[in-house]
């Protein structure tokens, strides 16, 4: 599954992440923590369909959209 | 030789400039404050070394502009380092480090936040810490100062490092998830040999996000807090103002009893005391709105507003990130307009910069506190709430609307791609500082009274010039209707008639491209020299209540809404796109945009 479909409390391993390109995105995804195996906990979902969504990922809280979240494929544990 | 400090963003990395240097530097609860190199000189006894401020970094490998500042000069000035690492969040922290010792570097290391860290129960051994890195490390308060002096003292000893040859392939191997996941292994490994008692969980954040985050409840909040706002702005104020009034009116009685001259007591009474005295009147409004900013900033409500807002934001075509300008804009169009660096596509930065001269500037206060007054009676809605108070939040959230649909607009017209990423980190709750505060206090009192002793001064001494000149065969001064200023003010009546608007308020306009709260003391120094007999007894705004309709007070307001900003944002706009097009088309469309607003209010109206 993809990380914009978390649900807030829940804690997901980082299987996969799906950026083809070396850009801001993937980078500061990286810089933030988003690899492969790390574990992030959903803290809390904005608007029902399209606001962001907030992790906490190595101690500290990241918020990223949905589209960004979807780039991440994680599995709930 | 200067030295740099250096760290990952919202680390303290500028307070503790502040406090090594004495400087007064933005700081704020968010990362991405600080966007372009700072530096300031610091002294230890005879001895002094300039100190640099650099912007945040997370890793050499850069996503953003300011990242690029850094990185560079990492790369390039290679002057020694203090890098700062925040001790509730050293998880995070330890990475540049790490990047910094791969370098070459051997820094020292400020263990910032060291209080709070402290507080909740963090131990950390010092010395296997620094055996660990092969670094000094001094654990450091920017707030109560301790441990600043012992690494000042520190850096007076640094030495240039010697940095490595890099590898050839360095850029991509820092870019591998391999690369990350040694690094974090490392780190993990580090803290379990230095944290000797643990940080305490934070509870407090995870509690206020539910609330502040939530999808309904946090919409609530936020426009509490901004009703706070403005009801502050008008009922905390109103004394304050009251008493620097009186006092304005006591400095022209003395000096009208003393200046015996008729037309150097009409210079020193009616243009320099009248003019001035007018706009200084709103400086506790101004610092009142400017300390409400400080403390949102501190609290680290702002992230949570940019996070809130995101998902509307983006279907208009910008990330959430841009409120953070937009919201600075509030404040100055100036730093908001540089902190659009913390946007990574330069498109967006574009649009930013080209809507935040739309939000309500602390320059615009004193313009609308004026017309409001002389609009809408100073009556309680709903038993509580100031009439004028919910007003002046319409004429904050309305010019913030119309940003974002003219951002909507431009992204329409111009063939952009889709809003770029948010992902960003958001602060913990903080509790405002009161050095801040008062910093913003001393900070932008002096901004304020210093434009006033300079720029308003000087536009105050010119209407007043306008106005009283020609001399008439008497060597009087003239009626007002046949002054320099009323041919000016009629000279422009075809372009502003249409608006409603007469000779005396054009007269007033010219001189508020300049600066927007001249549009006041003009209109002060215009009424005091016309020697209007109810200005005695009358404020400006119940004056202008009188002699204009509320078609063209409406009219104004929605002028002044639109209407391009001060010629410094003019100045910084081009300085931050690099050329003359952005700041072009900014004065284009905002005037463009004000006169048909202004020109569809007063026609509506007047037609009600």
């Amino acid at each position: 599954m993809g990380l914009h479909e978390a649900k807030a409390h829940q804690t997901y391993k980082i299987n996969r992440i799906l950026t083809v390109e070396d850009n801001a995105i993937s980078i500061r995804m990286r810089q933030l923590g988003f690899i492969e195996g790390e574990t992030v906990v959903c803290r809390a979902v904005s608007h029902l369909n399209f606001g962001p969504l907030l992790f906490i990922l190595r101690d500290v809280s990241v918020a990223l959209t949905r589209q960004e979240a979807a780039l991440i494929e994680v599995e709930a544990l | 030789m200067s030295i740099a400090l250096v760290g990952m963003p919202n680390v303290g990395k500028t307070a503790l400039f502040n406090a090594l240097t004495g400087s007064f530097q933005k700081v704020a609860n968010f990362p991405g404050v600080t966007v372009e190199k700072k530096s300031a000189s610091m002294t230890l006894g005879s001895q002094t070394k300039e100190l640099v401020d650099l912007p945040g970094l997370y890793s050499m490998d850069i996503a953003t502009l300011d990242e690029k500042v850094t990185r560079d000069w990492l790369l390039k000035t290679q002057s020694p380092l203090v890098v700062v690492l925040d001790a509730t969040h050293l998880k995070k922290s330890l990475y540049i480090l790490m990047q910094l010792l791969d370098l070459g570097y051997r820094p020292l290391i400020a263990l910032s936040q060291i209080d709070q860290a402290s507080k909740r129960g963090l131990i950390v051994d010092l010395e296997k810490f620094s055996s660990l890195t092969g670094c000094q490390v001094h654990p450091v308060s920017a707030i109560d100062h301790s441990g600043v002096e012992a690494l000042k003292a520190a850096i007076f000893q640094l030495e240039q490092p010697k940095i490595t040859e890099l590898p050839i392939d360095y850029q991509k191997q820092i870019k591998t998830p391999h690369y990350v996941r040694e690094k974090f292994k490392l780190i993990d490994g580090w803290l379990s040999q230095i944290i000797i008692s643990p940080l305490k969980a934070e509870t407090l954040t995870a509690k206020l996000d539910s609330y502040i985050l939530h999808p309904i409840w946090g919409f609530f909040i936020l426009f509490a807090v901004l009703l706070i706002v403005f009801q502050a702005l008008f009922s905390w104020s109103a004394p304050l103002q009251d008493l620097i009034e009186a006092g304005v009116g006591l400095l022209g009685q003395v000096f009208a009893g003393f200046i015996t001259h008729p037309l150097l007591r009409s210079l020193v009474v009616d243009g320099m005391i009248g003019g001035v005295g007018s706009i200084v009147v709103f400086l506790p409004q101004i610092l009142f709105l400017f300390i409400f900013l400080q403390v949102l900033e501190d609290l680290g409500y702002l992230s949570r507003v940019a996070f809130l807002l995101d998902g509307l934001m983006r279907r208009l075509g910008l990330p959430g990130k841009a409120i953070v300008p937009l919201i600075s804009g509030h404040a100055c169009a100036i730093p908001a307009i540089m902190a659009t660096r913390i946007l990574d596509d330069r498109r967006e930065r574009m649009i930013s910069m080209l809507v935040i001269p739309l939000t309500t500037c602390s320059a615009r206060l004193p313009v609308f506190t004026l017309l409001v007054a002389a609009l809408v009676p100073n009556v309680l809605v709903a038993g509580f709430i100031n009439a004028q108070a919910l007003v002046m939040l319409a004429l904050y959230v309305f010019p913030m609307i119309t940003s974002l649909i003219v951002a909507a607009i431009l992204r329409k017209v111009l063939p952009f791609s889709a809003p770029s990423m948010l992902l960003m980190e958001m602060p913990p709750y903080r509790k405002p500082r009161l050095s801040a505060i008062y910093k913003t206090l001393i900070n932008q009192s002096k901004t304020f009274l210093s434009n006033a002793g300079k720029v308003i001064l000087l536009f105050s001494v010119i209407i007043w010039f306008l106005v009283s000149f020609p001399r008439t065969e008497m060597n009087e001064a003239p009626q007002i209707e046949n002054s320099f200023a009323a041919d000016i003010g009629r000279a422009v009546d075809p372009i502003f008639s249409p608006l409603g608007f007469d000779w005396k308020l054009n007269t007033a306009l010219i001189p508020a491209f300049g600066a927007r709260e001249v549009l006041v003391s003009a209109l002060g120094t215009v009424y005091a020299v016309e020697g209007d007999e109810d200005e005695q007894i009358l404020g400006l705004s119940q004056i202008l209540a009188r002699d204009y309709s509320m078609a063209t007070l409406l009219s104004l307001i929605v002028w002044f809404v639109f209407a391009p900003q001060c010629i410094s944002t003019f100045a910084i706009l081009r300085k931050e796109s690099g050329g003359y097009k952005i700041p072009v088309i900014m004065l284009t469309y905002t005037l463009a945009l004000a006169w048909v607003m202004s020109f569809l209010t007063y026609s509506l109206v007047a037609f009600l």
